[in-house]
């Protein structure tokens, strides 16, 4: 008799991970248009790892974020191959596993090609959640995203380990400002201090900037009086299931 | 506050019913990599009013206990078959992320040197598998009580 397959066997397996997507707006010329959109993981369906920030956790315990992110990022290309190609769509993987890693960037690029999908039409967010980085295998992993064409974005910028340090080595095309220093920002002087710090930041480094976690009319008035022009947040849409995904593209018009 | 939970219940006791204004805001996490166990415990917990996660590895438990609060732990030591305590290690990193969480470790293995690394540990009561499920109960709602 075979052994009972584990709860990782169950995640890699083919229905274990699925890819739903949040979309990310431009209001570059005023109006709210789709440009592109974050994938997001889910777990096995009913489990604890239904939830991606048990999911990673569990992941890390395992000691198994490689084999996951290559999997996470295998059905995120799988679940975008027939999508809108004129959508940017954002990637989530670890700093971690790119500093165990090397080959990665390889495998990510083998993934698109096997569905017919260029590097430029995949950003890839940094995220992080452990202390300890290979700094020089993480660099390099990198340099050889960005030598394929994949745009580098860091995520969570302002909390926990998306800090200078990640900034400098990351050196990203985007910075995506977490939620914290965007909920309330026109009522409280100090987030409203960090955000515009990390503008600042990101105008030095040529990199765009992309508000995440809008709910409020409000913020959405100062962050735009800001000059911001990209935004993710539940204020136009929550993170949804693919087929989901497609009627709101259906529904709502794009950038040209 | 240490507490050894008397050992010679049996299952399927009958006792006073918990207080519902007290019972109904339980979070519980029960650990067990015995699923009708699990079941069992998930389905007489959460008819006494509390909400009742269940996990069935130790780094499934860690990864809850990493994302989310929990007011009570419950706790199998042996979470595979290859002989190894991982309760301790659900409760030592359940201890450090939650100080004040209440801490139920079961066991089958009457060790008492893995009872003193329990304590050690964090646990806040050890009790014997199966556990008597009034006494489970007990423990849910009164752990932090003097022993007696």
């Amino acid at each position: 008799m075979s052994p009972k397959p584990t709860l990782l066997d169950r995640l890699l397996a083919p229905d274990g991970l699925r890819t739903w997507f949040q979309p990310i707006f431009d209001f570059s010329d005023g109006q709210a248009r789709i440009r592109g959109a974050e994938c997001l993981t889910r777990g096995l369906r009913g489990s604890n790892l239904e939830s991606a920030d048990v999911l990673f956790s569990y992941a890390r315990e395992k000691r198994a974020e490689v084999v996951v992110d290559r999997t996470v990022v295998s059905r995120a290309v799988s679940a975008i191959e027939d999508l809108d190609e004129d959508l940017d769509y954002h990637l989530n993987v670890h700093a971690s596993t790119l500093g165990l890693d090397p080959s990665f960037p390889e495998h990510l690029v083998a993934e698109g090609r096997k569905r017919g999908i260029a590097p430029s039409r995949i950003t890839v967010e940094i995220v992080e959640a452990t202390a300890h980085l290979d700094q020089a295998t993480f660099s390099a992993s990198v340099d050889s995203l960005r030598e394929h064409g994949f745009t580098i974005a860091l995520d969570d910028v302002g909390l926990g380990r998306s800090n200078y340090l990640m900034i400098y080595l990351t050196r990203p095309d985007v910075l995506k400002v977490d939620r914290f220093f965007v909920d309330q920002i026109g009522r409280d002087p100090l987030r409203h201090a960090v955000f515009v710090s990390i503008q600042r930041l990101g105008e030095e480094l040529g990199a765009r900037v992309i508000a995440e976690g809008v709910e409020r009319e409000e913020d959405l008035e100062v962050l735009q009086d800001l000059g911001v022009q990209e935004f993710q947040g539940y204020l136009w849409s929550r993170p949804k299931p693919r087929e989901s995904f497609l009627g709101e593209l259906g529904s709502r018009s794009r950038v040209e | 506050m240490r507490w050894d939970a008397p050992m010679n219940g049996s299952v399927g006791e009958r006792t006073d019913p918990p207080d519902p204004e007290t019972s109904a805001s339980l979070e519980l996490l029960v650990v067990d990599d015995d699923e009708q166990i699990l079941e069992l415990l998930e389905r007489y917990l959460s008819g006494l009013g509390c909400r009742v996660a269940t996990a069935g590895e130790m780094e499934e438990a860690v990864a809850l206990l990493e994302n989310r609060r929990y007011d009570v732990v419950i706790t199998d030591l042996g979470l595979t078959r290859f002989g190894r305590a991982e309760g301790v290690d659900v409760v030592t990193r359940a201890r450090y992320r939650w100080p004040d969480l209440r801490i139920i470790v079961l066991t089958g293995i009457p060790d008492p040197q893995i009872r003193e690394a329990c304590f050690e540990a964090g646990a806040d009561v050890f009790m014997r598998k199966p556990p008597s499920l009034p006494e489970l109960a007990e423990a849910v709602f009164a752990v932090d009580r003097p022993a007696s």
